[in-house]
């Protein structure tokens, strides 16, 4: 669909009869629910979404949701608003852009796991890097481009010119995201995201008895798992604090980590005085029991880092906000939280701060780190549903504007640095992919606002709906019992009977709050037991019931049902990223580290040889029942967990005696599991050490309902049409395209034109944006490449395939088909009037000469109706012309 | 854990076809013209969890050390439901070493376990039929087929699988059997056991047993058995042989586990009458 301009209102449509009104409006809630529901997304992490080529001309921005790059003409005057002047299709979910240079755009896909490589004047990408798993972020130094690959936990080095891979270093944090070059290029900076802070878990067994309960009624608390400082002295391994590596950038060696810095970092950049800068947050873990953690559980600081000293000084954003455990205004009105962007002025004196979770951008002093100025990108009066989500910074060359990408509304945000006002603000394309039902949802899982005094939201430990990769003690002391449904399907008895589960429950992991609806059970007997239910315990009937968490937890106040219910909806349209353990086309490897993973799904399956798939079962690994909790060594009921994400969280936790662990947590709810394939203590099974490997294999490489096919993209251009490795992977796309696993689309540049095409697999042909061209076999398509042009094939979300391969509005009229809009000038009393349709895709521009140098027509133009027009003052040239250019 | 130990070994029952152990397989095979009968039962729990096993057999000789026979078994082992759960016929040849104490054995037999005992129980079933769509949304390829399984267990019993204990599931096994006269009435008896279904990988395994008679009437032994592939299942069984005739003998044995995968404790009985 179009997507609605914030920047102007259009008129209110006329008043028709109440039955057809009623009519439209149902027909619109039944739309919207369908779409709502269809639509499947991967939320991406964005890291640095929004850059600005050397010379100052493009502005680059990220439009994730719609897998684009979309590039703005920024405009060189204090009060100018960019114009959005190119709308160019990249890999899925990207998530970072840096220039490489005025032409020479590089984008992170986090999905597709590659960089796009996308030339400004072509209009199209002319190559496609494989990376390696769900790469983050970006950087140019020493000629060469880095790439954070965050769930590989590794760098790769690319040759900036010849784009060729130069190396790989591994980087043994926590989802090293953010990157930043040294000002000299010689050292490359990579933050942590999920790089944990100091604490982690003892066992039941090793853990002191729990206090009495405050509710006398309640029976004795089972003795549970206990977080601590990873200094107790009862801890015996080594926990690590790798919060920021230094890497040389000429040896491709890892010099040092910097500790100490926080839980979360976000975004590094480097202040003109040579100090590194980080901005972050720190969770207060060590606080037991949601009463005691309501209203106050995480810091959000800009921190400085001091180089080579490492000396760190911390300041903290929301300094004298005072804890509340009810709504606050005074402070919800200040507060800021989740910084994910900085920058800084000329001169370093002044930084501005995004607050993602606050819907604010902040002026900050660099030497007292106080607050000088707050900046409200929400408009007055919305509530959650209104969201923008500031994520990415840039200033403009001179410093006068400041512009933000903000995610969750997909705006770009232009506020001027001189009077901190919102300038303006514009959509990143001109068609909206998300539900607006779905928008509304988002921005509940994000707001601070509805916390007691704005620092939190659920995405302060749901980072980006997933996870902050510690365990939180959420007990209550004063709590009640509940009661379960759940039957003893291990052993197969069908009774159905009550877990009685106590209110303090211990330390659970933050869970991921991605593919929620990947995970109900095949079994549909005894339904009591195996209806879906979520959290660890499976205490919480559906995703509403969380609500309580609003109060309990935030120190806000219950929201109403129906936010709820959009929130409810906004996370069950995120799905998992592929496995990367798996092949291309899905298969399971015969050797992964060793290990045969087909045999471990041979094994798992069957029950002959094992018990694994009675609990976890397919689909997602789980049957939703909390099974006897001594089978898996639990003193209290747990749901048997998925298995979707092992391949995340395995190798990640050593707790033996001497052991060094990177993460303070491991698997299972308390975070204390640490070896696969038998996580839990669990006997049933007789497996030897080679089965034991295999079983690994396999669960390390659980499908995620999503094919690896989904993201894999390849750009193919006159000099590649022959390579086998083209071949083959468009050989592999197509065949998955046919199994349903996945859409496959291309796109690019042929004769200068921008076009895209979509493969059917029932024609084996691939359907052209045109019907005036009739569908063409893979050869005919290559064939067609040609001097300049260059096709970039992906796999894409099956519903994605229109928009991305021939009809981009979802108007039902194919892409090269559409009607190009009017241009009308005529005379005003103040000089000419020039008028078009209200269509996003196409932007003024204008000349002084016919055949001469065009450029953006930086105006805001008047909508009304259908229609924009803008006025033009008489200029001493003696003519000028205008004309609209298309953004794709 | 659930283990039904001696429920699996097709040669519990057999191994006293004419001597005296509950899980050793011995080398005495009857002479031709001669047999045995013989009724077995075992009980067995582990964490609250009980099975019960009855295997009534037969041996008998075809000379030259030779002897064919058969056990037959009723259980509530696999689905929970007492029942007829499988047939197990054997095959043994024994000989003896010359100017030696020694005695050496081979034995093979198979286990046809009965199908509509293992797959009919409706509740467990429904375990095994997960969705085959793959193209549906949280589909997952790694899904057996509707029924995939064709193994089920039911009531909170005690149950196991893999190495060399089997059951629900046909196999095979083989025995290479050692036996030591050590004194007058000291026998010392050392099984090495191989079992297999035919499309898995083979098992190993071992039964080691003591034996010594105090009286034509009394006896008492200790035997061990365990798998040598798989962790913690070893067990230990101690009992006592009552032979109030020359062709009757009654047995009585506890054994108890040794690793964490064993039973807590499991009672056996037995007659057997030689002809």
């Amino acid at each position: 669909m179009q997507r609605d301009s914030p920047l102007v209102n259009p008129s209110p449509p006329k008043l028709q009869s109440l039955t057809s009104l009623e009519m439209k409006s149902l027909l619109l809630l039944l739309l919207s629910v369908a779409c709502a529901n269809a639509f499947q997304h991967f939320e991406a992490r964005q890291r640095h979404p929004i850059a600005i080529t050397p010379d100052g001309s493009y502005l680059l921005a990220l439009y994730s949701p719609a897998s684009q790059l979309s590039i703005f003409a920024p405009g060189n005057t204090p009060d100018a608003v960019p114009i959005l002047i190119a709308e160019i299709p990249v890999g899925t979910e990207p998530v970072s852009v840096r220039a490489r240079n005025n032409d020479e755009v590089w984008v992170v896909n986090e999905v597709s796991d590659s960089v796009s490589v996308v030339s400004i004047s072509r209009r199209a990408i002319i190559a496609t890097l494989r990376v390696g798993d769900e790469p983050s972020d970006i950087c140019f130094a020493s000629g060469k481009a880095f790439v954070s690959c965050a769930r590989s936990r590794e760098i790769h080095v690319i040759d900036a010119t010849l784009r060729t891979p130069v190396a790989t270093i591994p980087v043994d944090g926590l989802f090293p995201a953010a990157l930043t070059a040294s000002p000299d290029g010689s050292k490359l900076y990579v933050a942590s995201l999920l790089s944990g802070n100091q604490t982690t878990v003892l066992r039941a067994a090793a853990a002191p008895d729990p206090p009495a309960p405050d509710n006398t009624a309640l029976p004795a608390p089972p003795k549970t798992a206990l977080i601590v400082p990873a200094s107790d002295p009862q801890v015996n391994w080594t926990t690590l604090d790798h919060d920021i590596a230094e890497i040389d950038t000429t040896s491709h060696t890892l010099l040092r980590w910097i500790p100490g810095v926080g839980t979360h970092l976000f975004d590094l950049t480097f202040h003109p005085d040579g100090s590194l800068w980080c901005a972050n947050s720190d969770s207060l873990n060590l606080t037991r029991f949601e009463p005691q953690l309501r209203g106050e559980f995480t810091r959000h600081r800009l921190s400085r880092v001091d180089l080579p000293s490492n000396t760190i000084a911390h300041h903290d954003l929301n300094a004298g906000i005072a804890r509340s455990t009810v709504p606050a205004p005074e402070s919800i009105d200040i507060a800021l939280a989740q910084p994910t962007a900085i920058a800084f002025n000329s001169d370093g004196s002044r930084s501005w701060v995004a607050a993602f979770n606050s819907d604010r951008v902040a002026e900050v002093d660099s030497t007292s780190g106080s607050i000088l100025r707050r900046v409200d990108l929400r408009p007055t009066a919305t509530g959650s549903s209104g969201m923008r989500g500031p994520r990415g910074l840039v200033l403009s060359p001179d410093g006068s504007r400041l512009f933000v990408l903000n995610k969750l509304a997909d705006t770009l945000t232009t506020v001027s640095t001189t009077s901190a006002q919102v300038l303006a603000e514009s959509p990143l394309g001109s068609v909206d992919p998300i539900p607006p039902v779905l928008r509304a949802g988002r921005g509940v899982l994000y707001d601070a606002r509805l916390s007691g005094n704005g620092t939190m939201s659920c995405a302060t430990c749901h980072l980006d709906a997933e996870n902050d990769g510690i365990a939180w003690d959420l007990g209550d002391p004063a709590g009640d019992m509940l009661a379960i449904p759940s039957a003893d399907l291990s052993i197969h008895d069908t009774t159905v009977y009550n877990r009685n589960l106590h209110p303090m429950k211990g330390p659970m992991v933050t869970q991921t709050l991605r593919g929620l609806s990947l995970n109900d059970s095949a079994l549909s007997f005894p339904s009591a037991a195996v209806v879906t239910k979520f959290h660890w315990r499976g205490d919480k009937p559906s995703i509403q019931s969380f609500n309580t968490l609003f109060p309990n937890l935030m120190g806000g106040t219950a929201l109403p049902a129906a936010e709820m219910d959009a929130l409810a909806g906004y996370l069950t349209s995120i799905i998992h990223h592929p496995n990367p353990n798996r092949n291309p086309d899905r298969s399971l490897k015969a050797d992964l580290n060793g290990a045969d993973a087909v045999n471990g799904r041979d094994l798992y399956i069957n029950h002959s040889r094992s018990h694994c798939m009675i609990c976890h079962g397919f689909n997602a690994g789980t049957d939703q029942n909390l099974d006897i909790p001594g089978n898996v060594g639990r003193l209290q009921g747990v749901k048997n967990a998925p298995l979707r994400l092992i391949y995340q969280k395995a190798g990640l936790f050593d707790p033996t005696n001497g052991g060094t662990s990177l993460s303070g947590f491991g698997m299972g709810m308390d975070g204390t599991l640490s070896v696969l394939p038998k996580a839990h203590p669990y006997s049933l099974d007789n497996l030897r050490a080679r089965d034991l490997a295999d079983l690994t294999a396999f669960l390390l490489s659980f499908d995620t309902a999503t094919a690896p096919a989904v993201g894999m993209d390849l750009t193919v251009d006159f000099s590649n049409t022959g390579d086998a490795d083209v071949t083959a992977t468009l050989a592999l796309l197509e065949s998955r395209a046919g199994f349903g696993e996945a859409a496959l689309v291309a796109s690019g540049s042929i004769g200068g034109q921008r076009r895209s095409f979509r493969w059917d697999s029932s024609q084996s042909r691939y359907l052209p944006d045109t019907s005036d061209q009739p569908p063409i076999t893979r050869a005919a398509l290559l064939g067609a490449l040609s001097g300049l042009d260059a096709l970039t094939f992906s796999g894409v979300l099956p519903d994605r395939i229109m928009a991305l391969g021939g009809d981009r509005d979802g108007d039902g009229i194919l892409d090269q088909d559409e009607a190009s809009p009017l241009l009308t000038i005529s005379q005003s009393s103040s000089g000419v009037e020039v008028q078009w349709p209200a269509v996003f895709d196409w932007y003024p521009e204008t000349s002084g000469e016919l055949s001469g140098s065009w450029s953006p027509w930086f105006i805001s133009p008047i909508q009304s109706g259908d229609t924009f027009t803008a006025e033009d003052l008489p200029t001493p040239q003696s003519r000028r012309f205008f004309r609209l250019n298309r953004t794709w | 854990m659930k283990v039904f130990f001696f429920a699996l070994l097709p040669t519990t029952a057999f191994a006293h076809h004419g001597q005296d152990f509950f899980v050793t397989l011995d080398t005495r095979t009857p002479d031709i013209g001669h047999g045995s009968v013989f009724m077995a039962s075992s009980w067995e729990n582990q964490r609250g969890g009980d099975e019960t096993l009855v295997e009534p057999g037969f041996s008998v000789g075809l000379g030259q050390g030779f002897s064919i026979g058969s056990t037959f078994q009723w259980s509530d082992e696999t689905t929970g439901s007492w029942g007829y759960s499988g047939v197990t016929p054997i095959l043994q040849w024994s000989f003896a070493v010359p100017d030696s104490p020694l005695r050496i054995g081979v034995s093979g037999s198979y286990h046809f376990a009965d199908s509509s005992h293992t797959t009919g129980h409706s509740e467990a079933t429904t375990h095994y039929h997960p969705p085959t769509d793959t193209s549906g949304p949280g589909s997952n390829p790694d899904a057996p087929v509707a029924g995939g399984s064709n193994h089920a267990h039911q009531g909170g019993h005690s149950h196991d699988h893999g190495g060399i204990h089997r059951h629900g599931e046909d196999h095979f096994q083989f025995r290479l059997i050692a036996e030591w006269q050590a004194a007058e009435n000291t026998r010392l008896l050392f099984n090495i056991i191989a079992v297999g279904s035919g499309t898995d990988d083979i098992d190993f395994g071992y039964a080691v047993g003591v034996r010594r008679k105090f009286s034509h009437t009394f006896a008492v032994g200790v035997e061990g058995i365990g798998d040598f592939d798989t962790s913690g299942q070893h067990e230990v069984i101690a009992g006592i042989y009552y032979t109030p005739r020359h062709h009757v003998t009654v047995r009585l044995g506890a054994g108890a586990g040794l690793g964490p995968n064993s039973s807590d404790i499991a009672l056996h009985s037995g007659v057997t009458w030689r002809f």
